[in-house]
């Protein structure tokens, strides 16, 4: 073999390994999911209690490239109508360690009234940590409805 | 009546071809599967299509939902939703998959989505999908409930379902259609944000569907335009909303910088004003009995303001001796808190005492709270809190009157020194128990011998900043001059209190606090305008909304100096800076019916447009052919020395840039001029900014080739004024000189040209042409014939 038909051979190796070295990146880049851990410890803190059946149950991992907050998880839990009350929600918050001012409760008045007829609020706040939270409360057709979202503020 | 057989066959041949059309070009009837008689869908029917790879009922719906929901009376108004992809519906319909397009699991189906331009493979089978139910549950409920109004609501990869949707959906659906938001759609089309300088920058030719899209050079969504991007028949009822750093809808370019993907829900946001929007124009196409069930001007109690991004910086004074007043402050601030953290916002306090040392009367000790220190991320946490209330704690009690000093050196600490939230409301609240000391201490020294206006400082710092609102809260309303005057130039109020009632401070400092959460919200279409001077720029702030009530008031300060320039009810203005204008902010204050004001600034960039210049033309230019041989001439082109103020000269064949020649040359010798056609040489002065005078030039006439070509000189050349031939001359000059220039100078073409004639383009698709017309008619004639034999 020629000198010149292994540097040849070299060059091309090189080419082909960088391709591949690029290829491995942007697959690293737009396919890394990282742990989940944090968040679901997080979302974990909020136990709305045995009377709420877990219905759905959805989380994104950190990622590099990210389309929709990441890391995000999405809970829903619902039960029979059960009189639920502003008092019940400010109980599991607090449970949680986690807080929503008393303003934004108030948004969710209509609902636990039944005023107007009003069967959907949302409230945002803080969880104890670098997590934000938003919580809709869902009362309708004799259901009850809680859905939580958490994200990371990063 | 007896039907001929040639008529039969006819008929039968018609019929055949067009079921042949219908199955080949697959046009079908809608497949509703089932279409009940009776309406279960009441007034209003809410439909949502959510983003790539999101739950059914998620956050995105639910706010949507949440949004709507509050703002009419389900008792008198009957509202139901359907969010594609449940088969929640009464319709047996294909189910939208939003299939996820990032993550392991969608990242091929993003690949294929991005070299589809969102049509091919597993992305585009799911938004046709989602294109399919909607049109199919649109149609069903339109024809069980012929009155049902609807509202349509899409999120990234339903926002394209619903626009892709559109141009299917007509008549009874189409017409009951009242409103219909579009949040981050990956086809986002707006073409006023092309170009360099797109006219969206300068406030023009702004897109029937443009509602909040902050970066003025958004134009394209990542999977391209959908051209057009809305049906004509439903302009007027789509609002678009594309946040800052939204890759997906275009407003960010890197991939990696999608942050604003996820922030339409946001208090205040996308999500807040498209219901807001949606329900006003509910009330409108709604009966009258059921309209006024519905709150079009309500903006939801307590999330109107942007709270989520809401700071504000206290200062509060620590001197003297009244101590039960001092901490009803230092209470008042901690409630107030709790409710700025508990939407994310960031609370802050610089208190200070009075030490009379130098030339300042007061000095101010180190800034407190977690705004100057705490997260920059704009939600505090557990641990920041914990450092706020240290702090607060730490205030000595040796100091507990406030407000017994000058307060504009902390003033102007307290704003300069915080990192701000970008995006959020920003507030300074001056807490002086004597109004007095608002007025001491007026001027800093700003150098040797200069003062500057500690107001007017503060003011310009204020706006500056985005702005800063500045309230006071004072004891007295004696000697508030400065206090008034800093509050107005800044969009800011001032607040008294009873001084003798020990707790009165604590609730002023509540409803100050009451006063920002629910304040207007003033919002510009865009976040910078561009324009010339001597030129109107129109500004728009028709997206600003008020708390509980209405805007009644605009006040614009176009230059940004505190000073309010003009007055409106109307959220539109025009406005013409003279020359010279320096300034680079508007300010615009709006006033609601319930006296609550909010302010918000723009950048505003003048362009001063030079003078115009007049470039001269060349003069004197001739030209003397030197040589000939085989049709093919060299000819000198000679022209009078040019004013030295014109850097070059642009020589031109036949409209052709072929370069630039320096100022002190006067001739130029140009080889290879084909003379079997005219040769138009033109040359045009250039000046440093690449501004071009007009031509003057000559044309060099065709000839016959000659096996006895010599050197001649021209019989022909004629000199240009407003482009057209005025003047004939003939030129002998110097022998040749050597220098070539054809095509070897360089000069960007403006004008392309492919060097071909007219006559010789057109050449192949006349004889195409003629050629076509003729097998056209030979087969007719052959047709014909055979008819003619056949019945013989």
């Amino acid at each position: 073999m020629t000198k010149k038909s292994t540097r040849v051979k070299k060059i091309v190796l090189g080419i082909v390994a960088g391709f591949v070295l690029l290829a491995g990146a942007i697959i690293f880049i737009f396919t890394y999911e990282g742990s989940t851990k944090q968040i679901l410890s997080v979302a974990d803190q909020f136990q709305p209690g045995e009377s709420w059946e877990l219905v759905s149950d959805r989380v994104n991992g950190p990622a590099v490239f990210c389309l929709y907050a990441c890391p995000s998880l999405d809970k829903k839990w619902q039960r029979p109508a059960s009189n639920l009350s502003k008092q019940d929600i400010v109980e599991y918050l607090d449970r949680a360690g986690w807080s929503v001012s008393t303003s934004w409760l108030s948004r969710c008045d209509d609902v636990f009234l039944r005023q107007r007829g009003q069967t959907i609020c949302t409230l945002e706040g803080s969880t104890n940590s670098n997590f934000q939270f938003r919580l809709h409360i869902e009362i309708k057709d004799g259901v009850e409805w809680l859905s939580l979202y958490v994200r990371d503020l990063a | 009546m007896a039907i001929s057989l040639r008529k039969r066959l006819g008929l039968a041949l018609c019929g055949l071809l067009v079921c042949l059309g219908l199955v080949f070009f697959g046009i079908r009837t809608p497949g509703v599967a089932s279409v009940g008689t009776a309406c279960t869908n009441g007034d209003v029917h809410v439909v949502f299509a959510r983003g790539s790879g999101a739950p059914v009922g998620g956050d995105m719906y639910n706010s949507f939902r949440s949004q709507i929901d509050m703002r009419i009376d389900l008792n008198k108004v009957k509202v139901t939703y359907y969010e594609l992809g449940t088969g929640t519906g009464t319709d047996s319909l294909p189910e939208y998959p939003a299939y996820p397009v990032s993550g392991w699991s969608g990242w091929k189906i993003g690949l294929g989505a991005q070299v589809s331009n969102g049509h091919g493979f597993k992305y585009g089978e799911s938004v046709d999908k989602g294109v399919a139910e909607l049109k199919q549950h649109l149609l069903a409920v339109s024809q069980r409930c012929p009155h049902t109004k609807f509202i349509l609501g899409g999120y990234s990869q339903g926002a394209q379902v619903i626009g892709e949707a559109l141009p299917d959906v007509y008549g009874r659906s189409a017409e009951n259609i009242v409103f219909i938001a579009l949040f981050g759609d990956p086809k986002l089309h707006l073409p006023e944000g092309r170009g360099i300088m797109p006219p969206a920058c300068k406030g023009k030719d702004l897109s029937d569907w443009r509602r909040t899209v902050p970066n003025c050079h958004t134009d394209d969504g990542t999977l391209g335009a959908r051209k057009p991007y809305i049906p004509s028949s439903f302009h007027g009822r789509v609002g678009l909303w594309c946040n800052d750093k939204d890759w997906i809808c275009g407003s960010s370019k890197n991939a990696l910088n999608n942050s604003g993907h996820e922030t339409y829900n946001a208090s205040g946001g996308a999500i807040d004003k498209a219901a807001f929007e949606a329900t006003r124009r509910l009330k409108e196409a709604l009966p009258v009995y059921k309209a006024h069930a519905v709150n079009g001007s309500l903006f939801v109690r307590n999330v109107k303001s942007d709270t989520s991004k809401l700071d504000v910086m206290y200062v509060v004074g620590a001197n003297a001796s009244d101590n039960i007043t001092y901490h009803a402050v230092l209470d008042g601030v901690r409630d107030q808190a709790r409710d700025v953290w508990s939407v994310g916002g960031r609370v802050g306090i610089v208190s200070y005492y009075n030490v009379s040392w130098g030339r300042y009367a007061t000095r101010p000790n180190q800034p407190m709270g977690p705004m100057p220190y705490g997260s920059s991320r704009g939600l505090i946490n557990e641990e920041d809190q914990e450092q706020f209330w240290r702090k607060l704690a730490y205030i000595p009690d040796a100091y507990p009157v406030i407000g017994a000093y000058p307060i504009f050196y902390p003033a102007i600490f307290a704003v300069d020194d915080p990192p701000w939230q970008l995006g959020a409301q920003k507030t300074l609240v001056i807490i002086s128990e004597d109004a007095t000391y608002t007025q001491y201490g007026r001027y800093l020294l700003a150098s040797r011998n200069e003062y500057v206006s500690y107001p007017d400082y503060l003011i310009q710092r204020s706006i500056e900043i985005d702005p800063v609102s500045v309230y006071f809260i004072v004891g007295n309303e004696e000697n508030i001059d400065d206090a008034n005057y800093i509050a107005n130039g800044t969009a800011g109020k001032v607040f008294t209190y009873d001084p003798l009632d020990p707790t009165a401070v604590r609730r002023t400092i509540a409803t100050v606090q009451q006063e920002l959460t629910e304040r207007p919200v003033v919002v510009f279409s865009q976040d910078m305008y561009h324009t010339d001077s001597h030129l109107s720029v129109a500004f728009d702030v028709s997206q600003s909304f008020s708390v509980d009530s209405e805007i009644t008031q605009y006040d614009w300060d176009y230059e940004g100096d505190g000073v309010w320039d003009a007055t409106t009810t109307s959220p539109h203005i025009e406005h013409t800076y003279p020359d010279g204008f320096s300034g680079s902010i508007i300010h615009v204050r709006a006033t609601d019916s319930n006296g609550r004001i909010g302010s918000m600034t723009a950048e505003v960039d003048v362009y001063e447009p030079p003078q115009e210049q007049t470039i001269p033309r060349a003069t004197g230019v001739a030209y003397e052919v030197l040589e000939m041989s085989n049709g093919i001439s060299t000819v000198r082109l000679t022209w009078d020395l040019i004013d030295l103020s014109i850097p070059y000269l642009i020589l031109s064949i036949n409209g052709v840039h072929l370069g630039r020649i320096d100022r002190d040359r006067t001739t130029i010798d140009i080889t290879e001029i084909h003379r079997n056609k005219a040769t138009t040489i033109d040359l045009q002065l250039m000046t440093a900014d690449y501004d071009m005078g007009d031509r003057s030039g000559v044309i060099v006439p065709a000839i016959r080739p000659s096996p006895k070509d010599t050197p001649q000189s021209s019989p022909l050349a004629v000199d240009y004024i407003d482009g057209r031939p005025i003047n004939v001359r003939t030129s002998d000059s110097a022998p040749l000189s050597t220098e070539e220039v054809s095509g070897s100078l360089s000069m960007p073409d403006e004008e392309a040209h492919d060097g071909t004639s007219t006559d010789q383009r057109d050449l192949p698709l006349r004889w195409g042409g003629i050629v076509a017309v003729v097998i056209i008619l030979i087969g007719c004639a052959w047709v014909v014939f055979r008819v003619r034999g056949r019945q013989g």
